[in-house]
């Protein structure tokens, strides 16, 4: 079997064992009329969970590694097994169930590292103690964000869409309480259903006209007429929006991680359609000026929700929309910089280099930035950690891990923040001067409200009642070290972060035709 | 040279960074330096600070950022169907950019 197929089954099957044994545990009870305890042995649950954690780490890097560098592999499911030689019959028929290329590997493995730490996280939270729930939902989510990275379909990545949506809904359910949650879960619930059906009405489109879903191949038939059009708004706008409202107010730090990773590979999805599926294609030249609007929508909004903000999990919010947003008008400048060879020249490839760098810098800085504010939101004699001040003598690690995460996040130089935010800055001036000082200030007040908000919290005088406030950094060491150490190691080698992780990705983003060639060399990858 | 990196769009030069950051760091602390003789041990100026508490006040434009936020945004974040009409303001603002053809030369 291959690995790309082993490392996507690997958490799907995990996620059913967990859950299977619950679902039995209650039917169990139902049928003895009894009131369902379902115990089980937490040490045990955490070996398991820890083991396919590692497991899928492990596989997702054997995946990244074999791909070399700008490699496309296809992966389809015959009635002779697995096989990785495409027929080169007929392209139109073509039902590849997998395809890798370097951006998909590389993402695999970037979120499998992020899933281990949030699970170490979550292992280590003594206030929300692990449960068989939970773990088959957070191994739910990653079973179906790792296929979305993994798919190179429209109907799998609907399927692997849905997978994630069952995972992070049933991370999103466990925090019910009230009568009002109950109604904002049933408006919750909608909004995803209708993301869904749009996305699926989308696919359905595309298949009616060119009787595939595949999208290396619809990349080279496509034509925009009306109905290309519709699809096109019905792909992107459901997973723009799951991309920006990625969670809801949640203080618990692994989930809101999840939720994160759930987010980029949303982003991920938006950048197979706009730029794998249908490129620089006459009649979308509005789109990147709409993305840009909504990119500076994103910033001022973070900048008016970051401005006295003092619970910490808002703040984390308000700084994850303000990534957002730099993300967002990237984006819009790189579909526009593909438009022409001269454009694609003088800024094109900038921005999308800083495109594909602020899109993997966002989860590491989400998930720092997460864990530390969700630490902040921890009871104390008083209320909670975050209205104490000083706190940097009670949580350094935290303190520090913050510093570091905002300091990455505004571009401040050296962090590894810069490069991506210079490369942006220099192709915003392309499109408008104005825009390149909007963004530069947008980050300078970012930096500005942030540094302050952490001098509020870390700095000043420890009260009499928060010395006997006890280290909660001993919950999220591991994974703020670990985070810790690849901010810093890209940091101070961000040629190696550059040159493995980004470039290759942008290569395959925009290498349409290969997969095609490939297929018609009866299989042969680059 | 190990202080130098070239990524392949710029160059990285670590000692000139390292050089801007140690010239700032000495031009702040010779500023703290000057400031606290003047004022015998504190960066701030008690006359200016007289009145005030431990705690940073909110200025005047941050009191209309936050008023701003509560009275404009917040009603619409907390209405229980912002999620389905961010979905349909967003599909209307696609729509108009894909049909409108006003601007396209």
């Amino acid at each position: 079997m291959p690995l790309p197929v082993l490392s996507l089954l690997l958490p799907l099957a995990a996620a059913f064992l967990p859950l299977g044994f619950y679902i039995f545990k209650r039917i169990k009870c139902w049928h003895k009329y009894e009131k369902c305890v379902c115990e089980i042995n937490l040490r045990f649950l955490k070996i398991f969970f820890l083991a396919v954690l590692t497991a899928n780490l492990l596989l997702t890097w054997s995946v990244w590694t074999s791909m070399g560098t700008g490699g496309t592999e296809m992966f389809v499911l015959s009635s002779g097994g697995w096989s990785q030689t495409l027929s080169p019959d007929s392209p139109m028929l073509i039902k590849a169930v997998l395809q890798v290329d370097v951006f998909g590997a590389m993402s695999a493995f970037l979120m499998g590292c992020v899933a281990l730490i949030a699970g170490l996280a979550a292992m280590a939270d003594k206030n929300d103690t692990i449960s068989l729930s939970k773990v088959s939902f957070f191994l739910t989510t990653l079973a179906g964000i790792q296929g979305i990275f993994y798919s190179g379909d429209l109907f799998s990545l609907l399927i692997f869409i849905l997978v994630s949506q069952i995972g992070a809904s049933g991370l999103f359910h466990g925090i019910l309480t009230t009568k009002e949650e109950l109604k904002e879960l049933i408006w919750y619930y909608l909004s995803r259903s209708t993301a869904l059906l749009m996305f699926l009405a989308g696919v359905v489109l595309l298949y009616y006209n060119y009787k595939t879903t595949n999208i290396a191949v619809l990349s080279t038939l496509i034509k925009l007429g009306t109905n290309e059009k519709i699809a096109y708004a019905f792909l992107v706008v459901p997973l723009f929006f799951m991309f920006v409202k990625s969670s809801s107010y949640v203080t618990d730090g692994s989930k809101r991680v999840f939720f994160a990773i759930r987010a980029q590979a949303a982003l991920f999805v938006v950048f197979r359609i706009v730029f794998s599926l249908y490129g620089p294609l006459q009649g979308l030249e509005k789109i990147p000026n709409l993305f840009i609007m909504l990119g500076l929508i994103l910033l001022v909004v973070s900048l008016v929700l970051t401005a006295s903000e003092r619970d910490p999990v808002k703040f984390a919010e308000a700084a994850e929309l303000f990534m957002k947003g730099f993300l967002v008008i990237s984006m819009g400048i790189s579909i526009s910089g593909t438009y022409a060879a001269q454009a694609a020249a003088e800024y094109g490839f900038g921005a999308i280099e800083s495109m594909v760098a602020l899109w993997i810098l966002f989860l590491p800085v989400s998930a720092t930035l997460s864990f530390v504010c969700c630490t902040l939101k921890h009871k104390t004699a008083d209320g909670e950690l975050w209205q104490q001040q000083g706190l940097f003598r009670v949580i350094p690690v935290s303190g520090v891990a913050f510093f570091f995460a905002v300091c990455v996040l505004a571009g401040l130089p050296p962090f590894v923040g810069f490069p991506s935010k210079q490369f942006l800055y220099r192709s915003s001036s392309y499109i408008t001067p104005l825009l390149t000082i909007f963004l530069l200030i947008a980050a300078l007040i970012m930096l500005l409200m942030s540094v302050r908000y952490i001098s509020g919290v870390m700095f000043g005088k420890l009260s009499v009642s928060s010395e006997n406030i006890k280290n909660h950094d001993v919950q999220v060491m591991v994974p703020l070290i670990i985070l810790f150490i690849f901010l810093v190691y890209s940091t101070v080698t961000p040629s190696l972060f550059i040159n493995s992780m980004v470039s290759p990705s942008v290569y395959s983003l925009f290498n349409k035709g290969q997969l095609v060639n490939a297929i018609h060399q009866g299989g042969a990858t680059e | 040279m190990i202080f130098t990196l070239e990524t392949g769009y710029f160059i990285w030069n670590f000692s000139a960074w390292l050089r801007i950051f140690l010239l700032s760091a000495g031009a702040f602390c010779l500023l703290t330096y000057i400031i606290k003789r003047k004022t015998g041990g504190s960066l701030v100026n008690s006359k200016m600070t007289r009145g005030c508490d431990d705690r940073l006040e909110a200025g005047f434009f941050e009191l209309k950022v936050s008023s701003f936020r509560a009275k404009v945004m917040q009603p619409w974040f907390d209405f229980p169907f912002s999620h389905i009409l961010s979905i349909a303001v967003l599909f209307l603002l696609f729509a108009v950019a894909l049909f409108s053809k006003s601007g396209v030369e």
